[in-house]
């Protein structure tokens, strides 16, 4: 647990010292909070603005870190040699691994959660902005900035199921990114990582369109597909912006989805790197 | 005979998987070292030293062939605790300081947290770097870096160590002082299993030298057999200008032939020292 433990401690402070990291972060904080910038509609409309460019933000810029992450930072430790100096000392492969990945989740769950405040931020400032413009010259000031609490905040806490949904799909996809960075290339896997993100989207998708044009493609679509995660799973972005319920069950079923697909990922990438490492 | 690494039969064989072209690495290597000893690998770039080392440090998997290191595999937990390794090139995090670096290396081997500390600095002071602990070792030349690893192998305080190449690349005061320190570890008790293709590195140093080519041991014995000319007798004279000419009489009439007469050379290196230390 020691080294685990010193490997997630490793990986947030090898993170948060790089500046494409904290490039990444700036750029995600600015585009969080970028629907400020389109403020001539009805408050209505600003706030739907508001939340879907914030979440697409937070959508996009969750994916890239999770990718990058993934297939980056284990690959550089095999590649640049480091992994050598780390084995010689009475450290298990798995704790290595674990302890990287650990890393990588609570990164993820930093950038997402200052995104969430900057978007949150957001939704106060333009409910408070809209009163002080809209409402009344003489409104009292402190009530304007409860309202905008209650409209901007309390009225959108819904949308940390959305994050959460987000958060767990980024997990999911960090772990393949880390599985194919045992493979290839780190601009490959990047790359392929994209792909399968891609392609896991498509599923629920691909397979019934492949099933109406012939039986036989549906089947092999199947084969081909079952295999990859569903991300569209993860897809309740739209649901919640609109204000759908989702019922907490379903959160459940999502979390035990990930962390059965993050274990079995995890473990494949173990054996894989066990064997470079010559590791018995 | 004690043996704290015993090596035998070690086949190695590289597979580059598109040529299919095979390279043996280690050709049927069988090596015993004796506890106390500093023992040399000699041979020239491609001889199949690096890839020795890391075959008694378990960190590549063998065709065939068992490594033993104080009787054990060297990928048991109580063995790793007792080795250090010095690679050719520093594998350290470059994001990290020295002091920094040493804490998580000591942490990784199970040092004692309390004691860790006071430790770390004893060592920096011991190699030359206590005023650079807070330095990011990406800063760090070459020999502050070659440092930088001794310092980790005395925190460690290992029974066993491997040092490759380890004075390449550093001036001659540099690479002096890391002579010097590995006869200090072999004062110490410490076994030191060193690699280099540097004749007067091993000459200095070694107890004990196995000459590789090819992936194989051409010869293995102690300095003294595999130097001394068996044939031929060195003379010392103590007071030369008074005894020259008596000895070279007596030789003469006792038809002994001399194939020179000279004084005795000591190498570069301590000529060198000498001449820094006397201007310094």
């Amino acid at each position: 647990m020691r080294a685990i433990t010193l490997f997630t401690r490793l990986t947030f402070k090898e993170i948060l010292r790089s500046r494409t990291y904290g490039f990444l972060l700036l750029f995600s904080l600015l585009s969080s909070a970028s629907g400020q910038l389109f403020l001539n509609f009805t408050l209505q409309e600003q706030e739907k603005f508001l939340k879907d460019i914030g979440m697409a933000s937070v959508t996009f810029f969750s994916i890239l870190l999770s990718v990058i992450l993934g297939s980056t930072q284990i690959y550089n430790d095999f590649e640049n040699k480091q992994i050598y100096s780390l084995l010689i000392n009475p450290l298990r492969l798995y704790e290595y691994l674990v302890g990287r990945f650990l890393g990588f989740i609570f990164l993820i769950a930093l950038a997402m959660g200052l995104m969430g405040l900057v978007l949150y931020a957001s939704l106060i400032v333009q409910n408070l902005l809209f009163q002080m413009n809209n409402i009344s010259l003489e409104i009292d000031i402190r009530q304007a900035f409860f309202f905008s609490i209650q409209k901007g905040l309390l009225a959108n806490l819904p949308l940390l199921k959305g994050f959460a949904a987000l958060f767990f799909q980024s997990i999911l996809l960090c772990s393949v990114a880390l599985l194919l960075s045992c493979f290839v290339s780190q601009s490959f896997a990047v790359i392929a990582s994209f792909l399968i993100l891609l392609a896991g989207h498509l599923v629920n998708l691909v397979i019934p369109l492949s099933f109406q044009y012939h039986k036989m493609l549906g089947h092999l679509m199947t084969f081909l597909l079952l295999w990859m995660p569903n991300f569209e799973n993860f897809n309740i972005t739209d649901s919640v912006v609109l204000g759908q319920n989702i019922p907490p069950v379903y959160f459940l079923w999502l979390s035990l989805y990930t962390v059965l697909g993050v274990s079995l990922f995890l473990f494949i990438s173990h054996r894989v790197l066990f064997q470079k490492t010559g590791e018995l | 005979m004690d043996f704290i690494l015993e090596a035998q039969d070690l086949l190695k064989i590289y597979r580059s998987s598109w040529t299919r072209q095979k390279t043996t690495a280690l050709d049927h290597l069988s090596l015993k070292v004796e506890r106390g000893q500093i023992f040399g690998l000699l041979g020239p770039n491609g001889s199949g030293k690096t890839t020795a080392l890391k075959a008694f440090l378990g960190m590549i998997r063998l065709n065939h062939g068992e490594v033993k290191l104080m009787g054990e595999s060297p990928h048991q937990m109580s063995v790793k605790s007792k080795i250090g390794f010095l690679p050719e090139e520093s594998y350290l995090y470059k994001f990290l300081s020295a002091q920094e670096s040493l804490e998580f290396f000591g942490r990784l081997a199970k040092l004692d947290s309390k004691t860790l500390p006071h430790k770390i600095d004893t060592v920096l002071e011991k190699v030359g770097l206590l005023e650079s602990r807070k330095r990011l070792v990406k800063h760090f030349s070459k020999g502050m870096l070659r440092r930088l690893g001794l310092a980790f192998i005395l925190l460690k305080d290992p029974e066993l160590i491997f040092l490759d190449e380890p004075t390449v690349g550093l001036d001659p005061i540099g690479a002096f002082k890391i002579r010097q320190m590995m006869i200090d570890l072999k004062t110490q008790g410490k076994t030191i299993v060193m690699c280099s293709h540097l004749l007067g590195e091993i000459e200095n140093v070694c107890d004990k030298v196995a000459i590789l080519y090819q992936g194989k041991v051409l010869k293995e014995d102690t300095l003294e057999k595999i130097l001394s000319i068996p044939e031929k007798i060195q003379i010392i004279l103590q007071n030369q200008s008074q005894n020259m000419g008596s000895l070279q009489k007596l030789l003469k009439d006792s038809h002994i032939e001399i194939e020179s007469i000279g004084n005795p050379r000591k190498s570069l290196e301590k000529a060198f020292m000498e001449i820094i230390h006397l201007s310094s």
